[in-house]
């Protein structure tokens, strides 16, 4: 006997839904062809039995341990039998399609098959080759030579709306959602692709090179890239080529300046107060640190979006809340150890419009009328998917349980390769 | 450059110090079309015009220089215009908005504020007369406040600006304004904001004559009157290297509160048309890019455009405010035409903001469209 | 990995670590802004303690609405600066000044360009630095800079400026079509080309990836050009033409231009493999 079973993954069989990260997603499997069978028929369901590429646990449930392999007994009438389905903390994809849930009957016969990727952001200098080479094209053919949407990112992050993003508890939730923003819009261009972090508590001799994000600057002031280099006909505002130059040897040390390294992952990560306590200091340090450890466009809130390391300083920023939530267990947005609320904009005690857990942030919700900016660049978030949440309007709050530790529909389908669920 | 107009520029403002009469003089200096601001960069020409506006400070603003304050203070970005613009508004009989005009600048100055120093064109550092944009703005509404002809200042307004953000010397001075405002005030209805002017492009006829071919965001090509004649029309202008906010982007923003009016009422015959200042540089591409991401939704009579063939007649025909350096356009006004069905200019905005509600009122009273 | 155990080894790795740091608590207090700004104004300190207090404040400038009531003092006192110091901080000054796009800064900067003799920096680094703000003062000089061939290096730079200009879509297509040029002008003509005139560029470009005796660095930088170009598709014979130059150029980069353009710009649907 030859059965034939459908695997699926977020209801779908769909290319574009075939992308895991820590948390778990659901998934299922029924009989398309039971080949005569009379009863239910008993299929095992594990991921590809290889020692490379990336691996995926599975759980029946949600309250669950994850196991490597799973049990099903699939009915003949070809309903679903579902379970729950998550890339194995620590063995990510390093190509599309290198993961996969595969089905294998009482013989050990494989009987469906479906690929996966199991994606999440890395460490921007432990790429492989492949992946480099994908994020970098993505990223430039966001950028377009100056003439794709990524003008619209730039345009978000500038002096003019800076208190929309900085200076308050909404610093952190807000580039949350300019990152996956971004993110979602090069995984339009490749699924293959996520936002990369740069580490800058950390030597990162393979990043800063002309083959990546940029080696030693040229004659002509700009980073030195590569002639193969996507990033080569990096524009922006109406400039061509990137102006950056670190004031620390990448290859040696983290960022540094005259005032000094950077602070670090712990110092961050082992913050023990509150959430109210955090975001001030670690705004100006690493944060503010890491940008002024160059001279260039990066060092200076209103040009540094012009420079695609902005939003790899930015995703390690966002990587070091992340694991501080995951540290210190802070996932629930109603906690105020997770984030403080003093009431919604407007009432006593409220933080600036943006800046409180149930308001809308700009440029999303177009609010144009002050204290916000005149006008909204991005009009709606991007859409993915592999994810519903936030929606195109995303409040402060959707950025807290990024990975739907409360609520699975509330996780925004990113994460972190040093961040497990 | 330090050329031959700047140096004409500053023997006449020197002249007219000496000389306050000949006050209407300065006027022309103000426009972006002057060759004072040709070639120059953003920042240069806002410094030119922030020390023409001081020099009206000093011997009495003209009133054909009203509008340029008004500009400065509605929607200006750099520190030293403004400040400028404050002062200036100081050397006439209050302004019927100015208290409106001095709170839009405020908040629009508030996280952008910068040291200015208008006692020459080029001064140095440090400056002994160093402002800034938030101190001339409370002393206006100090002087203002003193006035016999004018209401007395919104208290709630005023102190609602306090803040720890600001600078200590400005909450000094807004201490001591607010010390001077009666409490229990009530300004009573809210002054009229000029509207549309009677602007000279009033009347031009935008018809075949002038040979102004635009290619649309679509990459199409039609003669300008293909667009204009046979339905009422709203034409913006705007470019996408707009730095300023409060002008192109929120023009077509606005632009796309207004489509959301006209649907609202039905007038789905109405149309909507920008066109950029920079036609070299704002490819189809990048306008779609630009207004949709905006909320403006392009299709149907909804169009951005750019002048292929004609760009300069239009400009020399509707005098276009804005100026350039290289392939750039520099500084430019808010600039909104109202055109009737047969292709004629019927209203127009210029440095004024305009509200969508209004403008739309405006174009259902150009129908019914002639067939 | 199990994720218990990474926890284990990780609050283990933290307990570790602050047993060796020596800070205490949160670390000091940062350093206030009136006395930053104090002493990067005291002449008599060392121009190192002045860079430091300088990179403190642009660090402390991120947390923008808590600096803002500082910035006027803080943009004065780097504008004098500007007027009365000598490199290094005149140097930090004016990058700090130009990335704010202050007036004051651009208009020493192109004081300098135009007469050399009053120049606060070389042209290299006044190109430079004006460039972070594409509505600029110089551009009627940026045509003969562009023209030098006496300084290659301040000829690139202006030639990367002028990227913003649409008047000089006609002297980049000159400079990339031209082989005896230098190659660096090139490459920065062929970007700057792309980014004002799509059209233009597309037609020039697979000229010169076709042109077996072209420079390998600029054909690899149109091709990797093309490649990032949404609208540029492997049809037409492109892609058979891309993929013999893959297979037969032994430059590396040029080599790799290939690959990614027939990874990233397959041929549209109907059009011939």
């Amino acid at each position: 006997m030859s059965v034939t079973v459908e695997l699926a993954v977020r209801g779908s069989t769909d290319p574009s839904v075939r992308y895991v990260g820590w948390s778990p997603i659901p998934a299922s499997a029924r009989l398309v062809d039971p080949d005569g069978a009379t009863g239910p028929v008993t299929v095992v369901i594990a991921g590809q039995d290889t020692t490379t590429g990336g691996q995926v646990d599975l759980r029946a449930t949600a309250g669950d341990a994850p196991v490597p392999a799973l049990s099903l007994d699939l009915p003949t009438d070809g309903s679903r039998v579902p379970f729950l389905v998550a890339g194995r903390f620590g063995e990510p994809s390093t190509a599309d399609g290198d993961a996969a849930l595969v089905a294998r009957d009482t013989a050990g016969s494989e009987v469906g098959a479906l690929p996966l990727m199991v994606r999440v952001r890395k460490d921007a200098d432990t790429l492989t080759t492949t992946e480099r080479d994908r994020f970098l094209s993505a990223f430039s053919r966001l950028n377009d030579a100056g003439n794709g949407p990524f003008v619209q990112f730039r345009e978000a992050h500038t002096n003019a709306s800076s208190p929309q993003a900085h200076g308050d508890a909404g610093f952190l939730p807000w580039h949350r959602a300019y990152l996956l923003d971004l993110e979602r819009e090069l995984q339009a261009i490749d699924p293959a692709v996520a936002l990369h972090y740069w580490r800058f508590d950390r030597p990162a001799p393979d990043l800063f090179t002309q083959d990546h994000i940029g080696g030693p600057r040229t004659s002509n002031g700009t980073v030195g890239l590569a002639p193969g280099n996507p990033l080569r006909t990096w524009t922006t505002d109406g400039q061509i080529g990137i102006l950056r130059s670190p004031l620390f040897d990448p290859a040696l040390s983290g960022a540094a300046s005259s005032s000094g390294p950077v602070a670090t992952e712990g110092d961050v990560v082992g913050h023990t107060g509150d959430y109210a306590t955090l975001p001030r200091p670690l705004e100006i340090d690493p944060h503010g640190a890491a940008h002024v450890s160059f001279s260039g466009s990066i060092s200076s809130i209103d040009t540094a979006a012009r420079d695609p390391l902005f939003f790899l300083l930015h995703c390690n920023v966002d990587r070091l809340w992340a694991k501080w939530q995951w540290f210190n267990g802070h996932h629930d947005p109603s906690s105020p150890d997770a984030y403080p609320f003093g009431g919604a904009a407007g009432s006593p005690g409220a933080a600036p419009r943006g800046h409180n857990r149930l308001d809308t942030m700009w440029p999303w919700d177009g609010d144009t009328q002050p204290p916000r900016p005149p006008t909204a660049p991005r009009a709606a978030l991007a859409a993915s998917p592999t994810a519903s949440a936030p929606g195109p309007m995303p409040t402060v709050g959707a950025m807290i349980d990024y990975q739907g530790r409360l609520d699975p529909a509330t996780a925004l389908g990113f994460d972190y390769d040093d961040v497990p669920f | 450059m330090t050329g031959t107009a700047e140096r004409q520029a500053i023997a006449l403002v020197d002249a007219v110090r000496a000389d306050p009469s000949r006050r209407d003089e300065l006027v022309p200096l103000l426009s972006e079309r002057h060759p004072v601001h040709a070639g120059r960069s953003t920042a240069a020409t806002a410094r030119i015009r922030a020390w023409v506006l001081a020099a009206c400070a000093e011997v009495g603003l003209p009133d054909e220089a009203v509008p340029f304050v008004r500009e400065e203070l509605e929607s200006g970005i750099e520190a030293a215009p403004v400040a400028a613009a404050a002062r200036a508004a100081r050397s006439r009989p209050p302004l019927p908005d100015l208290e409106v005009l001095l709170l839009t600048a405020f908040a629009s100055m508030r996280a952008r504020d910068a040291p200015v120093s208008l006692a020459s064109l080029r001064p140095g550092w440090p400056a002994p007369d160093a402002t800034t944009a938030l101190a001339e703005l409370v002393a206006t509404a100090r002087w203002l406040g003193g006035r016999d002809d004018a209401p007395s200042l919104d208290r709630a307004a005023w102190s609602e600006l306090d803040g720890s953000d600001l600078a200590p010397d400005v909450r000094r001075a807004l201490g001591e304004l607010l010390e001077t405002v009666p409490e229990g005030h009530c300004c009573g209805a809210a002054p009229e904001a000029p509207t549309a002017t009677t602007a000279p492009a009033v009347g031009i006829d935008l018809g075949a004559r002038l040979e102004v071919v635009v290619e649309d965001h679509a990459g199409a090509r039609h003669p300008l009157p293909d667009l204009l004649v046979g339905r009422p029309t709203a034409v913006a202008f705007f470019y996408t290297r707009c730095e300023n906010p409060n002008k192109c982007s929120s023009t077509v923003t606005k632009l796309g509160h207004l489509q959301e009016e006209l649907a609202r009422r039905g007038a789905d015959e109405v149309g909507l048309l920008l066109l950029t200042y920079d036609p070299a540089y704002d490819t189809p591409d990048r306008l779609s890019r630009y207004a949709e991401g905006r909320g403006l939704r392009l299709g149907g009579t909804a169009r951005a455009g750019r002048a292929v063939q004609g760009h300069d007649r239009l400009d020399a025909t509707l005098a276009l405010q804005a100026g350039s350096a290289g392939g750039l356009v520099n500084r430019h006004a808010v600039e909104l035409l109202l055109v009737d069905p047969r292709g004629t200019v019927a209203a127009a905005w210029s440095r004024t903001r305009w509200e969508p509600a209004e403008v739309a009122d405006r174009l259902l009273a150009l129908t019914p469209v002639p067939r | 990995m199990d994720p218990d155990e990474y926890r284990a080894t990780y609050a283990a790795e933290m307990e570790r670590a602050r047993a060796r740091s020596t800070a205490s608590g949160d670390g000091p207090a940062d350093p206030a802004v009136p006395d930053l700004l104090a002493g990067l104004g005291d002449r008599n300190l060392p121009a190192i303690e002045r860079q430091a207090a300088l990179t403190e404040l642009r660090r402390q400038s991120f947390v923008a609405i808590a600096f803002r009531p500082h910035r006027p003092a803080y943009l004065a006192l780097l504008r004098e600066l500007v007027d009365t110091e000598a490199p290094p901080l005149l140097d930090d000054a004016l990058e700090a000044l130009a990335l704010e796009r202050d007036e004051h800064a651009q208009q020493v900067l192109v004081d300098g360009l135009r007469d050399p003799d009053r120049a606060k920096v070389g042209p290299a680094r006044a190109l430079e630095l004006l460039s972070q703000d594409v509505h600029a003062d110089h551009y009627d000089i940026l045509e003969e800079l562009a023209d030098r061939d006496d300084d290659p290096v301040v000829r690139r730079l202006a030639l990367r400026s002028l990227a913003a200009d649409g008047d000089a879509v006609g002297l980049f297509q000159r400079i990339v079509s031209d082989p005896a040029e230098d190659t660096e002008a090139r490459t920065i003509s062929a970007v700057a080309l792309q980014s004002l005139d799509r059209e233009a560029f597309t037609s020039v470009a697979w000229d010169i990836v076709g042109d077996e005796g072209d420079d390998d660095e600029v054909r690899a930088t149109c091709l990797t050009a093309l490649g990032v170009d949404p609208a540029v598709t492997g049809g037409e014979g492109r892609g058979e033409q891309v993929q013999a130059l893959r297979d037969t150029t032994s430059t590396p980069s040029l080599a790799k231009a290939a690959e990614r353009f027939i990874e990233t710009s397959p041929a549209e649907e109907g059009d011939p493999a």
